[in-house]
């Protein structure tokens, strides 16, 4: 049928309206999603001054968007607007929201009336969950600073400004902030993890002789530095690779830095058929089953990357990060660098791998397993030291040393007990060498300062005060020391090997170690 | 206009004649009306007495009119012409009417036409109205009206005469204010009222009169009985406010009765409708309150430390004017509120008093943070208001912080322990010297003492708090150790592992107490989160930002108190003390919301219990490399937890071998039951009835004579002999038949007759009896044999099977003895003496199991058990409350036993209860327990029921 004149002007006029209405209404609707698509994009690129110019532009009565509002707030670590905005019953019916709420409120619970230190001139925000953890903010500051600028000058991402960290005072609240499981935080030793734009660490006060907290918030920066460069496209085994790759670059080398050997450890847990896989790691490494297979996927994952690195160059990895940008998957984006898959990439690096020479038998030696008479040792040991009997436990500590050489922690108690009978050059010599230890230990390093100081030695004493910092800067001797040598120097050796803290760590230190 | 002399002859000869009348009947129409209007009226409704006030109204109008229009047209020409000359000649009265009105409108204009001429034209008319028949008619007039007068006259005054009743309560009805009659009328005739106190006050009933007052308890029965005075009325009891209706008791009387509820002023009235005519006379009946009862707590108010108590004695005394139904001891803290039934009474006594006793340990104060406030409160037996609860004054109970009882606890253990590392050292420096060389005495003596302070605090209390029986004995065990005198080495290879095996008791110790601390706490958080959340919804912020800030205290002092439980405790108590401060901040602010997330928050971090940092090596997989560990992580000495093991197998043994205990008895029981009793029932039933016979020849009662109070026990003996024996219970038979031959051969005592002028019938008759008794119980005997021989052939292979089981356990029990008694788990001696008697014991029953003798077995078997729970233990992981129950309270009081009610079986435990009263009545009813298990089964039955 036809449509004369004036009838096809009202019918058009009519239906035409409607028609228009509805075609507006629908490119507003994909327009606004492709508007929050993009804020979660600028959102996860760490540019959040942009996501939040781009939602103020939205209509705030739309749930998206108000879920969108909340991944915002809790990239800016605003955990209890995060959770007032995904509380609102228009919100909380969005199974999109369920898992941001639960964290949301979690983290709410475990920041609230936390205080957060904001230095503007270095741009780090330091939230701290226990009060008693700002003494270490200015320490925790010096690193920040120190890896983002490698990382920048490593992988030409610069990070925004501020940086965020959250130092939380215990495991479980290193769960409650991030979202991780605390059972899986418990069963792989998990202390940080790199999520909502923040790196959030658990405080080394909750360990007595600490962990490698500086290079553990340099390989969590590294995380948050890929997730900008990838718009948080990059596989977990990039991460996880070039982080472990990046962790110790920001600092000088230290003692046993050459103990990486992952190309051995991975290769050792593939001929035993223990490898995880570097396509297997599933959701984070921390929620693998076990310690031994974090450790190990850890190993392949860093082995991976260095080969990968060392077949394609720095420069393939710049472009493998800009590429995962614009690309839509890791595959299309390592196949548009390097013309191989992951697969591929895998197994030119499993025959890379057993094509590797086993070490030498000095360079494996697997420690023996320790018998309980050792245990035994240890604890009367500690018993008669505690007891004041510093001389009786000189016995049967190193009765314990015989049996475990090289373990460090064994050798500090010996040592302790020694200097207490006032056998320093014994304490000395107790202590062993470095080298030969089973690892670094903050009480070990901390003592080795004492004797250096005692001796003069005061580049070498700062060094190993350093050293003991890194892995727990509340250890008296360490935070105490260092300003012993900085007097015995003259104020010399301050400007070399500390960070900016002053006599607060010490009597931090003291107060950590009488609680 | 003038009057002139025809229409005034005219209204002469009608008005006279009429007047007088008319006058009458407008009277008896009043009458009438006023009667009307009253029994109308007397029907009460709204509806009645608008109608009756409508009639007098009506009728009152009409008299008006009346008096108005008789006053009007005798004063008005033209009136006096309607009045008189209408009724008897219409038509002139008309004419003559026009011609009025033209004179008047001439009067008034002129141009109308001649004033003369009018006038003249209308006395024309007039003068032709004819006044006979005007006064004619007048007199006919007047003869209606006066009939009319007379029969409303003399109809209302013969209703008001028949019915005076009704007029005056219709009038009184009409004239009512508020549902209330001006008048008041007597309703009753000779009323009786007596008064009926409740029955649960048990007091006698009264009488009383109106008019008077009477002082009465609530809840009181007043019952008012008379004749009625009036016809039948619907009479009424009322306060004014409250009416209750007589009804006749079917003798002709009415009663009504009235149940007291608060003081009132009664009266009997008559309801019409929706008004009462009430009596004058009022009864004035004053309720008196039951009072509250009263309750005294000795030593109350005062407020006690628990840490300065084991337990807290309360002593009370409960009184109320009327009856007391039940005691409560109280328990308040914060909102949270626990009652303990003291006693319950039946509503009789007025007086109570009692005690109670409270533990330091009772359950509600870990389950607390806050002050507790003890009071004693008391219920009366006001059945009719409802029960009125009395309170004693209170006893407040500080609690130590959350905590403070185990810190305090592992820390003199602690300081117990250390002397062994002092010794220690000194055996250290000796053996280093010398490894062979002997310990010289006086070190053997310190080691003794401080084998001896350790000993010291194991049995003192800490707050209330005690150390569990498990790690007592394995401690004591421990420094048992150190007695012997040995060489330099061994004395320092046992001084070591006593000291690592007290290390990891006390390790344990700390761990275990600092998890059940931080799960306390974890409490009094998430009460804390629910507090806020509370506060931000009600806006009750005042109220509750107290409570927030004692939760608050609470828990900051239980962090302290936490911090001091080990190296958990202290990283645990760190980690609260971090949320806390935040916490502080939030309540600072009075920002209910955060703190409500903070609590939660650190709720759930204590409730975890779990270490700051766990798993993987120290310091995590994420970064770093070649970090050491602490090295201590292995296990210096599992002594605790060997010693764990063997009180679990202590705990076990006991149980397994209470099982074969009872096996052995059910299949005894099973077997008896299946015996062939039907040979020897008949001769059984025989045997009783001359038991029975013979035992009548006995005194029941005692007489003065010596012996006669044993021949009257005698009897009682030989007559439970033959309901046993009628009931078959041989066992049970043979127990009494002895008794009662004791007690015979008691009575027949020569020396005893001889004294006391005994007479030789009696002893004859007693020796009779005698006999009788004897041949009874050979009887019974040979039967019990044949039954025990039939029974054990039956159960041949079950008792094999047990025999089996007990050689199997005792077994058990001499390797557990032996295990205990050397190595580095000590178990104490006298556990491993009660192990080594059982073991013999044990050795015994398995023979006799084998050999069928059951009876002997199960007797050994029994003892056995009895050294088996001697060897208890306990284990290091127990609580101090475990083997003393919950710390509920025990009580005392006036005729009541101690008691506990924490083992009852609830009564909605269906499953439970059935089986607590299977276990009853096997347990009481075995024939082989007592000779008095039938009725004592018989009881139990009717108890549990």
């Amino acid at each position: 049928m036809m449509l004369r004149g004036s009838k096809l002007r009202r019918w058009s006029r009519k239906n035409g309206l409607a028609g228009a209405a509805l075609l507006l209404t629908a490119v507003a609707g994909a327009s606004e999603v492709r508007d929050l698509s993009e804020v979660e994009t600028t959102i996860s690129e760490l540019d959040l001054a942009q996501a939040g110019r781009r939602l103020a532009a939205l209509d705030s009565r739309d749930p998206a968007v108000a879920v969108e509002r909340a991944r915002l707030a809790l990239y800016r670590g605003d955990c209890i607007t995060a959770h007032a905005v995904l509380s609102a019953p228009r919100v909380v019916q969005r199974p999109d929201s369920r898992a941001m709420a639960e964290v949301a409120e979690t983290c709410a619970g475990a920041t609230a009336e936390s205080i957060v230190v904001e230095d503007p001139g270095s741009g780090v925000w330091v939230r701290v969950q226990d009060d008693a953890d700002r003494v270490l903010v200015p320490l925790l500051v010096d690193v920040a600073v120190r890896a983002r600028a490698t990382v920048a000058a490593d992988l030409g991402v610069h990070l925004p400004r501020p940086l965020r960290i959250d130092l939380v005072r215990d495991q479980f609240s290193l769960a409650m902030v991030s979202g991780l499981p605390i059972q899986a935080a418990q069963t792989t030793g998990t202390v940080a993890v790199a999520r909502w734009g923040r790196v959030i660490m658990v405080s080394p006060r909750a360990t007595p002789m600490g962990f490698p907290w500086q290079d553990t918030m340099a390989h969590e920066i590294v995380h948050l530095a890929l997730s900008r460069a990838s718009a948080d496209r990059a596989p977990l085994w990039l991460q996880e690779g070039v982080a472990k790759r990046e962790e110790t670059r920001w600092r000088t080398a230290r003692p046993l830095d050459d103990r990486a050997r992952y190309t051995q450890q991975a290769r050792e847990a593939l001929l035993a058929g223990q490898n995880v896989g570097i396509d297997r790691l599933g959701l984070s490494i921390a929620m693998l089953p076990t310690p031994e297979a974090a450790s190990t996927a850890y190993a392949e994952v860093a082995s991976f990357m260095q080969y990968w690195i060392e077949q394609n160059g720095w420069p393939a990895l710049e472009l493998l990060l800009m590429d995962l940008r614009s690309l839509a998957t890791a595959e299309a984006a390592l196949r548009s660098v390097t013309g191989h898959g992951l697969d591929g990439w895998i197994l030119l690096w499993k025959q890379h791998l057993i094509s590797t020479p086993a070490p030498t038998s000095h360079e494996s030696s697997p420690e023996a397993p320790l018998t309980r008479e050792f245990w035994r040792l240890v604890r009367l040991g500690d018993l008669l030291q505690d007891g004041g009997f510093a001389g009786a436990s000189v016995g049967p500590l190193r009765s314990a040393v015989e049996r475990a050489p090289e373990r460090a922690a064994v050798r500090h108690r010996l040592a302790k007990a020694l200097l207490a009978s006032g056998q320093p050059e014994s304490a000395q010599e107790a202590l062993g060498e470095l080298e030969s230890l089973d690892g670094l230990h903050a009480g070990w390093l901390g003592t080795s300062g004492s004797l250096h100081l005692e001796l003069g030695e005061l580049e070498t004493a700062a060094m190993r005060f350093g050293e003991a910092l890194g892995i727990q800067p509340l250890l008296e001797q360490a935070a105490c020391g260092r300003l012993d040598a900085q007097a015995a120097s003259g104020g010399r050796i301050q400007s070399l090997q500390f960070g900016p803290t002053g006599d607060a760590l010490c009597e931090a230190a003291k107060a950590y170690r009488l609680r | 206009m003038d009057w002139t002399d025809t229409l005034q002859r005219l209204a002469n000869a009608w008005r006279p004649r009429v007047r007088g009348p008319a006058r009458l009947a407008f009277l008896g129409l009043g009458v009438t009306a006023l009667v009307a209007g009253a029994h109308v009226a007397r029907f009460g409704t709204h509806d009645a007495r608008i109608a009756a006030a409508g009639i007098l109204a009506v009728t009152a109008v009409t008299w008006l009119v009346r008096a108005w229009r008789e006053r009007r047209d005798w004063r008005d020409p033209g009136g006096i012409l309607r009045r008189t000359v209408l009724p008897i000649d219409r038509d002139l009265a008309l004419r003559a009417l026009r011609a009025l009105r033209l004179v008047q409108d001439a009067e008034r204009d002129p141009s109308v036409g001649s004033v003369d001429l009018s006038r003249a034209h209308f006395d024309r008319l007039v003068r032709r109205a004819p006044e006979q028949a005007v006064a004619s008619a007048a007199r006919r007039c007047a003869w209606w009206w006066r009939s009319l007068g007379w029969g409303l006259l003399v109809a209302g005054v013969a209703v008001t005469l028949l019915w005076p009743d009704r007029f005056v309560q219709g009038l009184a009805v009409l004239s009512a204010r508020e549902h209330r009659a001006p008048v008041q009328l007597r309703w009753l005739e000779d009323p009786k009222v007596s008064v009926h106190p409740p029955a649960y006050l048990r007091l006698p009933d009264e009488m009383a009169v109106f008019g008077t007052e009477i002082q009465v308890f609530h809840g009181t029965v007043i019952t008012v009985r008379g004749f009625a005075l009036r016809e039948p009325q619907r009479l009424v009891l009322t306060d004014g406010r409250l009416e209750v209706p007589f009804t006749s008791d079917g003798s002709g009387e009415i009663v009504a009765t009235w149940r007291l509820d608060r003081t009132s002023r009664l009266r009997t009235a008559a309801r019409f409708g929706e008004v009462l005519i009430e009596e004058p006379e009022v009864l004035v009946a004053e309720a008196l309150a039951d009072a509250r009862p009263e309750v005294t707590l000795d030593g109350a108010p005062r407020s006690v430390r628990l840490g300065d108590l084991d337990r807290l004695e309360l002593g009370y005394a409960a009184a109320d004017d009327h009856g007391l139904s039940q005691i409560d001891l109280v328990l308040i803290s914060g909102d949270r509120e626990q009652r303990r039934v003291l006693a319950h009474l039946d509503g009789t006594s007025r007086h109570e008093s009692g005690g109670s006793v409270i533990g330091a340990q009772d359950s509600f104060f870990k389950r607390t943070f806050l002050p507790v406030t003890i009071v004693v409160e008391a219920r009366d037996n006001d059945t009719l208001l409802g029960p009125k609860w009395g309170r004693s004054k209170p006893i407040v109970v500080e609690l130590p912080p959350i905590g403070a009882p185990e810190a305090r606890r592992l820390e003199v253990l602690r300081r117990g322990a250390a002397p062994l590392v002092e010794v220690l050292a000194e055996v250290l420096t000796l053996v280093t010297n010398g490894p062979g060389a002997p310990v010289p005495p006086s070190l053997h003596e310190r080691m003794l003492q401080a084998a001896h302070t350790l000993r010291r605090p194991l049995d003192q209390k800490y707050l209330g708090l005690g150390v569990s029986r498990g790690l007592s004995t394995f401690l004591n065990g421990q420094v048992g150790r150190l007695e012997p005198a040995l060489d330099g080495a061994s004395t320092l290879r046992r001084l070591e592992q006593v000291l690592l095996a007290v290390d990891a008791a006390l390790g344990q110790l700390a761990v275990r107490d600092a998890v059940s601390v931080s799960r306390r706490l974890a409490d009094v958080a998430e009460q804390l989160a629910t507090a806020a959340s509370q506060t931000r919804e009600n806006e009750g912020r005042t109220v509750d930002i107290e409570r927030l800030g004692a939760a608050w205290r609470a828990l900051r002092d239980g962090a302290g108190e936490l911090s001091r439980l080990g190296d958990l405790g202290a990283d645990l108590g760190s980690a609260a003390t971090a949320d806390l401060r935040r916490l502080d901040r939030s309540l600072t602010k009075r920002d209910v919301h955060s703190a409500e997330l903070i609590a939660q928050h650190l709720g759930m971090k204590l409730r975890g219990a779990a270490p700051s940092f766990a798993g993987g090596v120290s310091g995590g997989v994420e970064a770093g490399i070649g970090v050491a560990g602490e090295g201590v992580d292995g296990q210096p000495s599992t002594a605790d937890q060997r010693f764990d093991q063997l009180a679990l197998e202590i705990e076990q043994l006991i149980e397994e071998h209470a099982q074969n205990i009872e096996t052995v008895e059910q299949v005894m029981t099973d077997a008896q039951r299946q015996a062939d009793q039907a040979a020897w029932q008949k001769e059984a039933a025989e045997m009783a009835t001359k038991v029975r016979a013979s035992a009548e020849q006995l005194p029941r009662v005692a007489d003065a004579t010596s012996g006669g109070a044993a021949a009257a026990l005698a009897r009682e003996h030989a007559e439970s002999m033959a309901d046993a024996l009628q009931e078959h219970a041989l066992r049970d038979a043979l127990l009494s038949g002895r008794d009662a031959a004791l007690a015979l051969s008691q009575a027949r005592d020569p020396a005893r007759g001889a004294a006391t002028g005994g007479s030789p019938d009696r002893v004859a008759r007693f020796g009779r009896v005698s006999e009788v008794i004897a041949k009874a119980l050979r009887w019974v005997a040979e039967r019990q044999e044949e039954t025990e021989r039939a029974a054990a052939e039956r159960a041949r292979e079950a008792l094999d099977g047990a025999a089996d089981r007990e050689g199997t356990l005792r077994d058990k029990a001499d390797l557990i003895a032996s295990t205990g008694g050397i190595g580095e788990v000590q178990l104490p001696d006298r556990a491993v003496r009660a192990l080594r008697g059982a073991h013999t014991k044990m050795d015994s029953a398995t023979q006799m199991l084998r050999g069928h003798r059951t009876e002997g077995a199960l007797e050994l078997q029994r003892l056995a058990q009895e050294l088996l729970e001697q060897a208890r233990t306990g284990r290091t992981t127990e609580s101090p409350d475990a083997e003393r129950g919950s710390g509920e309270d025990t009580r005392w009081g006036e005729g009541k036993g101690l008691g506990t009610d924490r083992d009852m079986v609830k009564p909605n435990r269906t499953e439970d209860a059935t089986k607590f009263r299977q276990r009853v009545l096997d347990g009481l009813g075995r024939p082989n327990t007592e000779r008095l298990a039938p009725a004592v089964r018989r009881y139990a039955e009717e108890l549990l029921q």
